[in-house]
């Protein structure tokens, strides 16, 4: 990690790290969470554990977040606070959290509503209606 | 529906369509209604019971629990 100056060598606020130096600080982050939290570390890191320790260290979560195509998450940094962290929930996990309520409820999907009508076949078609409605 | 009121539902500048649109464009784009249903911040029509206090409660809990979120506000 560095501090980055301007062209006077005065120190600029805003903390610079090569991305092994992120890898490294995150891997520690959440190794120590893990074995603390949830039984020590193990791969594939959990979701939930990501969220929870996101939670713990971020000064704000959007896990809802309106990101751009193709981005899965966004953190903002800070010299002086902690970061504010975005993600979009995957869909498969808004399937699966509709499933266990609708199962908690006591209720079934109407007849003939696929819980996802073609993953292969969506992609263009969604891509195109993305596109088209950000135009 | 035009790309401009799409645009303008995205961006939260227009309230979303009706019911039945937001199904037909689950069925064009290939996903859960559910999912279309959750960012319009309404409740699918098929989930909208008599459900009891406490069923409905523990709904929730089991909603949150698998989106891995915790709940805010008030509880008893």
């Amino acid at each position: 990690m560095k501090l980055l100056r301007d062209p006077l060598g005065r120190p600029i606020k805003r903390f610079y790290f090569k991305p092994e130096e992120l890898d490294e600080r995150c891997e520690r982050i959440i190794a120590g969470f893990m074995d603390q939290h949830a039984g020590g570390f193990r791969l594939p890191i959990p979701t939930s554990d990501i969220i929870r320790i996101s939670k713990r260290e971020a000064n704000e979560l959007d896990l809802y977040a309106d990101l751009p195509e193709n981005i899965d998450g966004y953190s903002d940094y800070f010299t002086h606070r902690n970061p504010d962290v975005k993600t979009e929930a995957d869909q498969e996990r808004l399937e699966a959290a509709y499933r266990a309520f609708r199962r908690a409820l006591g209720v079934n999907r109407p007849a003939g509503e696929n819980e996802v009508a073609s993953r292969s076949a969506r992609t263009s078609d969604q891509a195109s209606l993305l596109q088209a409605g950000r135009a | 529906m035009d790309p401009p009121y799409l645009n303008a539902v995205e961006h939260d500048h227009r309230y979303p369509p009706e019911d039945y649109l937001i199904e037909q464009m689950a069925k064009i784009v290939g996903i859960s209604p559910d999912v279309l249903y959750f960012h319009a911040n309404r409740q699918t029509p098929d989930v909208k019971t008599k459900a009891d206090q406490e069923r409905l409660e523990a709904a929730y809990r089991a909603f949150r629990r698998a989106l891995g979120v915790k709940p805010t506000g008030r509880r008893k």
